[in-house]
């Protein structure tokens, strides 16, 4: 029990923001109308924050299913790299809790795994099994109270205000300015091309240029 | 409707499991690419500063008011942010900030 405690401990505060995320997923889901019962089966199934707010706002727009995975698919890119830093501490696990380990490698639990780094493989599950039912979880609660709370216009703000804390971060590690302003022309620029599909225009303008930039200081450290 | 979200859902699944396998699956391949692994390493912070402006809209950036709510909101998150560095305290000012501009600024 005092493992499990300390596993619960090293992540409250990912805990803190998933927990509260699913219950808007689950909010929002209901208020634009979707069937209740697809919220948790979506958050159990993707167990992405970023995934789910962002295909369920393409989707409301109506946008085509394979605009929507396409456009998805880079967002979710950065989990690609994620196992590379487990390969040997994984290599024992076998089964279905290899299965659950990698399948619910995600930004939270790659950060609680890094900062413990000689913690034992139950950590890990266990860590990896708070977050995912805190997630699941939040949005079955957000699911079960949508009808009870009034459709607050603006609320879907929080997931703007999720992605901006996501940007700060990011470039308080970086220093780089070209991430903010890059973002910021490619944007406009594909909404002026193809205003239906400019994120995803966008997207392809920015990896074009990490790809083509002369190499900065930003990564050799890494 | 309601199926088609079941489809996505299950393209979705099919999508971030493909991600999170990936590396275990083609290790030595992502390994060996410096070019990838700098992608890999830089695309989430451009991501995540297109994510801010698609989900204002930038469709509300060219007419009044020039999404000076979301901007105005973004700002006293941003300030917080740095100030206390606690995830859920930034969120929910940057909320609630909003939620005042929006009612102030049309």
């Amino acid at each position: 029990m005092n493992d499990f405690l300390f596993a619960f401990r090293q992540s409250l505060p990912v805990f803190f923001a998933y927990f509260p995320l699913g219950i808007v997923f689950g909010i929002l889901f209901v208020h634009e109308g979707y069937s209740p019962i697809i919220a948790p089966i979506m958050s159990a199934l993707a167990y992405s924050g970023a995934v789910q707010f962002l295909a369920l706002t393409m989707f409301k727009a109506g946008s085509p299913l394979v605009t929507i995975i396409v456009t998805v698919f880079f967002v979710a890119f950065r989990n690609v790299f994620y196992g590379l830093s487990f390969f040997d501490r994984f290599a024992e696990v076998k089964g279905f809790k290899r299965l659950f380990l990698i399948f619910t490698l995600v930004d939270g639990s790659y950060a609680i795994f890094l900062t413990n780094p000689k913690a034992s493989l139950k950590f890990c599950l266990q860590v990896s099994a708070i977050l995912y039912f805190s997630w699941v979880i939040g949005t079955v609660i957000g699911v079960l109270c949508a009808d009870f709370l009034p459709e607050i216009k603006g609320l879907s703000f929080i997931l703007t205000s999720f992605f901006m804390v996501l940007v700060i971060d990011l470039y308080l590690k970086y220093k780089n300015p070209m991430m903010l302003i890059v973002p910021i022309v490619a944007s406009f620029v594909s909404y002026a091309l193809l205003p239906g599909h400019y994120l995803l225009l966008a997207v392809a303008l920015c990896i074009a240029f990490i790809s083509l930039k002369p190499r900065d200081k930003g990564l050799s450290d890494e | 409707m309601n199926n088609h979200l079941l489809l996505l859902s299950f393209l979705l699944f099919l999508l971030t499991a493909i991600t999170r396998f990936f590396p275990f699956w083609f290790k030595s391949l992502l390994q060996k690419s410096e070019r990838l692994k700098v992608i890999g390493a830089e695309l989430p912070a451009y991501i995540m500063a297109l994510l801010v402006l698609f989900e204002i809209g930038i469709e509300n950036f060219i007419r009044t008011p020039y999404a000076l709510p979301s901007i105005l909101a973004l700002a006293v998150l941003t300030l917080i942010h740095l100030r206390f560095n606690q995830v859920l305290l930034s969120m929910s000012s940057g909320l609630l900030s909003f939620l005042l501009f929006s009612h102030w600024i049309h």
